[in-house]
């Protein structure tokens, strides 16, 4: 029992979280840059899914429905998020070919291998190792080319947070799938919570990195305290 | 080799904590190596900036209490024996000695040692205004001083090559420049103009080192700058710099 409520405490507050990150995505929004718009697309695409996962945890008794809708509108969003950060060339083009051969990929596998509302036996993982593996080749790139402190550097920051958010989020339907019906439900159950707790945090770091990614070149020269005549 | 469940579920919890670890390793090692990085170069910047200012005063000095004294003094011997052509010579001289010291001003500001930085702004400000013919709307609200000198070196430097860069460029008849105080004791120096502007991405890689001289030299003191410009709109620069000057 304290395992499930430990896991029930960490889905509220992170949804919770995406709720009230929302409203600050959507405020942000007309002053974002394209990586800014898109992490910030991809947090909202994350709120509305952690809300259909509620319900239909409450209302269907299975919250897996959703998820293999999530999968491809996941990757398409972070992947080419993640794109936007480099410069054009073979990187960005490559992440950007990366994002729709997972949507087909994940497409396929929805319709083949996959069985709608169990625990996902191929897409959970490939999503969070091909956007793990994305994320880190961003951040390493990244180090290369900013002049600044990284913890200001918006590109760096939304990289981060998928690196970290993507690893833990690996072994997700594995452990679901291998020991759920099992006498290690309470571990999985912890697990989960392990993985939500991680998520949480790491939202932070992403609405962090969005608010830094505001356009300062949309800034109007009307600011100035003084209209020059 | 066969595993227990429960030992497979070690294996998997333990290969995700090594992941976590080992990410979260690769952004602090990463972010440590650009702080370090970074403290070089502003250090080395400082120094830099420091050694070329004490190099110029030098030269000016030279200039000016050398080799224009000996000028005006040739001019004046000259001067002591009539004859038209003897005049013009003179007065030859007399206008190299002006363009000497002229030179020797612009390359280091004496005025920065001697006065406070709005005097010495506005001193800026006229001579702009006489030699480019540009009408320059100067307000400022900063009247204290002890402002140590790299400061007021620094942001004098970078009004200079703002106006100048606005005579130069910006085709408009009239900027505004402004000093005032800024946050947590800063100090806030703006130029704005209503002239052509520029995209600031392209001239990012561009050749000019005016630009990427006053943003060195800033940071150098622990401040920042930050232009914004649009083609046809017109440029705001903003430079903010520590009154105390971070590493003066």
């Amino acid at each position: 029992v304290i395992a499930k409520d430990f896991l029930d405490a960490t889905l509220w507050v992170m949804l919770a979280v995406e709720i009230g990150g929302s409203v600050l995505v959507i405020r942000l929004w007309p002053a974002l840059t394209r990586t800014g718009r898109l992490a910030g697309g991809w947090f909202l695409a994350a709120t509305v899914f952690g809300l259909l996962g509620q319900f239909g945890r409450f209302v269907l008794q299975n919250s897996q429905i959703s998820t293999f809708f999530w999968f491809p509108v996941s990757a398409l969003l972070a992947i080419n998020a993640l794109a936007s950060i480099h410069p054009p060339g073979r990187s960005r083009s490559g992440l950007r070919l990366l994002s729709w051969v997972m949507v087909l990929g994940f497409a396929t596998l929805a319709l083949t291998v996959e069985q709608p509302g169990d625990y996902s036996k191929i897409t959970s993982p490939a999503h969070a190792i091909l956007l793990a593996a994305a994320a880190a080749y961003t951040l390493i790139t990244r180090v290369e080319a900013s002049r600044t402190d990284l913890l200001k550097d918006p590109s760096f920051v939304i990289a981060a947070f998928w690196l970290i958010y993507a690893v833990p989020t690996v072994f997700l339907s594995v452990a679901a799938r291998m020991w759920v019906y099992t006498t290690h439900y309470n571990q999985v159950l912890y697990y989960y919570s392990f993985r939500n707790t991680i998520v949480i945090v790491s939202y932070f770091a992403l609405l962090y990195g969005i608010s830094l990614s505001v356009n300062r070149r949309r800034e109007s020269l009307q600011s100035a305290p003084e209209a020059i005549p | 080799v066969t595993f227990t469940a429960s030992q497979l579920f070690g294996l998997v919890v333990g290969m995700a904590l090594i992941g976590l670890i080992l990410g979260a390793a690769l952004i602090a090692a990463s972010v440590i190596q650009q702080r370090r990085y970074l403290r070089a170069r502003q250090s080395f910047a400082s120094r830099l900036i420091t050694a070329q200012d004490e190099e110029r005063a030098a030269i000016a000095r030279e200039l000016h209490d050398d080799i224009v004294q000996r000028l005006i003094s040739a001019a004046s011997d000259l001067r002591r024996n009539s004859g038209t052509e003897v005049v013009v010579s003179a007065a030859k001289l007399d206008r190299l000695a002006d363009d000497l010291r002229g030179m020797a001003r612009g390359m280091h500001p004496s005025v920065v040692d001697h006065v406070a930085l709005h005097d010495a702004l506005a001193e800026l400000v006229r001579s702009i205004e006489e030699r480019e013919g540009l009408t320059v709307e100067y307000h400022t609200e900063v009247k204290d001083e002890g402002l140590p000198v790299p400061v007021r070196l620094s942001l004098y430097r970078v009004a200079q090559e703002a106006l100048g860069n606005v005579a130069r460029h910006a085709e408009v008849e009239s900027v505004q420049l402004r000093l005032t105080n800024g946050n947590s004791g800063s100090l806030r120096l703006e130029v704005i103009d209503r002239g052509r502007g520029f995209d600031t991405r392209a001239m990012a890689g561009g050749p000019g080192i005016g630009l990427s001289s006053m943003r060195e030299r800033l940071e150098a003191l622990g401040g920042t700058l930050n232009i914004i410009s649009t083609p046809g709109q017109g440029t705001r620069i903003l430079a903010i710099l520590p009154r105390s000057g971070a590493t003066s």
